[in-house]
């Protein structure tokens, strides 16, 4: 009997009953921060000067992000996602509150030595070499000589673009200007690393391979903060994370929380349509095809699975039918989640 | 940025470096302005004109395709030069050389042709190069009648037959928009051929119209001999 | 200094790698030929001719490859924001702009220094006679102009929201700073206190750049240049310079990108 879970999937089944969801800071009051947010906003003015538009980007963001994790940033588009970057990054100049990072300002060039920062859809110049450009980020950092070249030959290799880098970035794909970007972030070895959409743009080899960076990167003890959509990425490299809707923080929340007190989703257990009859009768809602495969709710999920178990029905799969990520973010902003049967089943 | 920030105190120094070293580049400006202009602007500026400018100004009127706008700007010198009394020392000798460059330019401006000509003619009395210029003129404009005009008046005026010229200049100042100088020369052909009223009414003209102080100083004394010669009854001397 | 010659080198590569340094080439060729011409076609000695209008050659190319350099650049480091990612290192945002100055200066000096070798190699090769120590007076101080110009017009990108802001504004400047003497002439004439006040602003807030324009001058014998002009040009020089790059890291610390 094969059985395709999901990873978390296991976690789950470990854990039990599902709670209501909740809403909150978990406390980590042991852990050092790497950047702490006090009552941040962000208001913009637009228009002709006597008669601004007033807009508020952020309402009194409060938010600690701790060391050796990886916090992932979610919201939908003009969330304020972005602008809670460019504060930290101090590209932008906040309106009130303010942002303590690695303990001391983003102002301070000591403070900044010690940050990587990738920007949401990087751009370079068309006339350098990945090469050069890594040299010259290095250079900032201090680097120089054989530490410089030696380092540079280390990113290349970390970012898989050794062969490429004697090219100019006037020929490079949308994926290797990801790649010599998250590159260009990496070269001061970082102790804290912020990434704007970082898999965008990739394709799914690169993708899997900027995820593996990331996870490595969080084994050797670099803090990530991350914004992005994709909730793969949240999923598999995120330790906490944070839901930002219409400027406001709305919840953050580790993923084990998440897990614990997550709305319910449905799942699919994928069954030859030989083994389907051995699904009927079972003592509480299940939506069973003909062709084979299962779709109950996750409350049940662990007693079906026994109860098949049992029968000694043979399993080819079960999944989520959506993520829980996604049903713990619809909800949190007050989304309905719409809950379909997986593509390409034989539903 | 944390306010001890050595960055932060060189930016809160900012404005008053900015301020200091504003008012030492205004300073330095001002001394280095009387090192490159040491005379008046117009003066300088008529001095340094010499044929090898005049001449590369006409190629590079021809070539950049800014005709026009260069003679414009020439014609402007020319007038300068002639009103600087500085070149009255060797009688504006590059006056026709002048003029000739401004019409290379700009053909279709009358006003070169008229006042170039007058110039030459009734006050500097060099009438072939005023004749010269005036067949240029007309070559350039064969429909403009004023230059026709102009060009009787000059002849006669050559010839000593100042009552013939009269007509002319009296058609030329009619056309409106008549030069201050034209009518001046207009005024003392008046006073040689004994015509006292017809000449004391154009430099009354003058005084009453003219806003520079030059002629309306030369019409009031001019009046005042007028005003002598038509009591005595006398001829002007010719 | 590591980082601000690091920037001013990447900038000096990106410049020159860029398709600009072609406009230069076809500037040199094209405004060496038309001085080439007008010598032919004017009077006098044809070598000073050449010599005179190669200088306003170099400066015209010189200033062409700058506003061209600063509308270029504007669109990579604001419109694209390639200026983030150099921001969030540990360079600060003035040893970022003084680097950017020198990488352009950099540039506009290869393009009047290379065009200036050109006219002295062909005056030499087509006349024999050496090249008057004036010439050479005057390709310094047109490296002093482009210095300011280029202070200017990259404080111009700090403060500018549009390419095109950038260009019109250095255009301007660069064109009324050579109108400093008709501005003197007009302020001592009888005009409106509010008129005369904005013409003195005008006057002391623009680079006096007829301080540089030796070449107009090359002629003039009651010209005087001795060590007590040539101190008081550089100090300017760079008085100017400073006030005018305070003014621009000032706004690029100010300046918030959205």
């Amino acid at each position: 009997m094969l059985i395709l879970v999901h990873p978390w999937l296991i976690q789950i089944l470990s854990l039990g009953f599902w709670k209501n969801p909740l809403k909150g800071e978990l406390s980590v009051a042991d852990l050092p921060c790497a950047i702490q947010i006090q009552g941040l906003s962000k208001t913009y003015k637009t228009g002709f000067w006597l008669a601004p538009k007033v807009s508020k980007a952020l309402k009194g963001l409060q938010l600690d992000i701790y060391e050796n994790q990886a916090f992932g940033l979610m919201g939908l588009n003009g969330a304020g996602k972005t602008t809670v970057i460019k504060l930290i990054m101090g590209l932008l100049k906040p309106t009130g509150g303010n942002i303590t990072v690695l303990g001391g300002s983003v102002s301070d060039r000591l403070i900044r030595d010690q940050m990587g920062y990738l920007s949401e859809l990087p751009y370079f110049s068309k006339q350098h070499t990945g090469r050069e450009l890594l040299e010259y980020f290095g250079t900032l950092h201090g680097l120089s000589g054989k530490d410089l070249r030696h380092r540079v030959d280390e990113v290349l290799e970390l970012v898989r673009m050794v062969k490429q880098a004697g090219e100019r970035v006037s020929g490079y794909s949308k994926g290797m200007m990801q790649r010599i970007g998250i590159g260009q972030a990496l070269i001061g070895k970082p102790k804290l690393l912020i990434c704007d959409e970082p898999m965008s743009g990739l394709d799914p080899v690169g993708y899997k391979e900027m995820r593996d960076i990331f996870i490595d990167l969080k084994k050797s003890g670099t803090t990530l903060f991350l914004n992005t959509h994709i909730l793969d990425e949240i999923e598999r490299v995120c330790d906490r994370i944070g839901i930002l809707h219409e400027g406001e923080l709305k919840a953050v929340a580790t993923m084990t929380k998440i897990l614990e007190t997550s709305v319910p989703v449905d799942y699919w257990i994928d069954v030859d349509s030989g083994e389907a009859p051995k699904f009927h009768g079972l003592p509480f809602q299940a939506a069973v095809q003909k062709n084979g495969g299962v779709q109950i709710s996750g409350m049940v999920l662990a007693e079906t699975l026994a109860l098949m178990t049992s029968r000694r029905a043979k399993i080819k799969g079960v999944r989520p039918l959506s993520s829980i990520v996604e049903a713990y973010f619809l909800q949190t902003i007050g989304a309905h989640a719409h809950l379909r049967a997986p593509e390409g089943s034989r539903a | 940025m944390s306010p001890a920030h050595p960055q932060s105190a060189l930016l809160k120094a900012a404005p008053l470096a900015i301020l200091l070293l504003f008012l030492g580049q205004a300073f330095l400006s001002a001394r280095l302005g009387r090192w490159v202009h040491p005379e008046p602007v117009e003066y300088s500026q008529a001095v340094r004109m010499d044929k090898r400018v005049a001449s590369t100004l006409r190629a590079a009127a021809f070539l950049s395709g800014y005709k026009v706008l260069v003679g414009h700007a020439f014609w402007i010198k020319v007038i300068q030069y002639y009103g600087d009394s500085f070149n009255s020392l060797d009688r504006y000798s590059k006056l026709y050389d002048y003029c000739s460059l401004a019409s290379d330019l700009n053909p279709r401006f009358i006003s070169v042709y008229t006042l170039g000509a007058s110039a030459l003619a009734f006050h500097l009395r060099r009438m072939d190069e005023a004749i010269r210029l005036l067949q240029k003129g007309i070559n350039s404009n064969p429909k403009d009648q004023r230059l026709k005009l102009m060009l009787a008046a000059v002849s006669y005026q050559d010839s000593g037959e100042f009552d013939k010229a009269i007509p002319f200049l009296e058609a030329q100042i009619d056309q409106g928009d008549a030069p201050y100088m034209l009518i001046t020369i207009l005024a003392n052909v008046y006073e040689k051929v004994g015509r006292y009223g017809d000449a004391i009414k154009l430099w009354q003209k003058i005084l009453r119209e003219s806003d520079q102080q030059e002629p309306r100083i030369r019409a009031g004394l001019k009046l005042q001999e007028l005003y002598g010669l038509e009591k005595s009854g006398k001829k002007a001397k010719p | 200094m590591k980082r601000i010659a690091a920037v001013a080198v990447f900038t000096f590569r990106e410049l020159v790698r860029s398709k600009l340094l072609f406009v230069w080439l076809i500037s040199v060729v094209v405004l060496l030929g038309l001085a080439f011409l007008l010598s032919i076609l004017s009077y006098g000695d044809i070598l000073n001719i050449f010599m005179d209008l190669g200088l306003v050659g170099m400066e015209v190319s010189g200033l062409m490859v700058l506003i061209l350099s600063l509308a270029v650049t504007y669109t990579t480091e604001m419109d694209q924001k390639a200026i983030y990612l150099q921001l969030a290192k540990p360079v600060t945002r003035g040893e970022y702009l003084l680097g950017r100055i020198l990488g352009f200066f950099l540039l506009n000096a290869l393009v009047v220094l290379g065009m200036g070798m050109v006219v002295v190699g062909l005056v030499l090769f087509l006349g024999g006679a050496p090249v008057p120590t004036l010439f050479y007076d005057c390709v310094v101080f047109l490296l002093m102009e482009m210095l300011v110009l280029t202070v200017v017009g990259l404080t111009f990108q700090m403060i500018a929201t549009s390419m095109v802001g950038v260009v019109v504004y250095s255009f301007f400047t660069i064109f009324l700073g050579h109108l400093t003497g008709e501005i003197q002439w007009l302020l001592g004439k009888e005009l409106a206190p509010a008129t005369k006040f904005a013409l003195q602003v005008v006057y002391v807030a623009l680079p006096n750049l007829e301080v540089y324009n030796l070449k107009d001058r090359m002629y003039d014998p009651t010209m005087v240049l001795g060590l007590p002009q040539w101190e008081e040009v550089v100090l300017y020089t760079i008085a100017y310079s400073f006030f005018v790059f305070l003014i621009g890291w000032v706004n690029l610390e100010k300046r918030e990108f959205k």
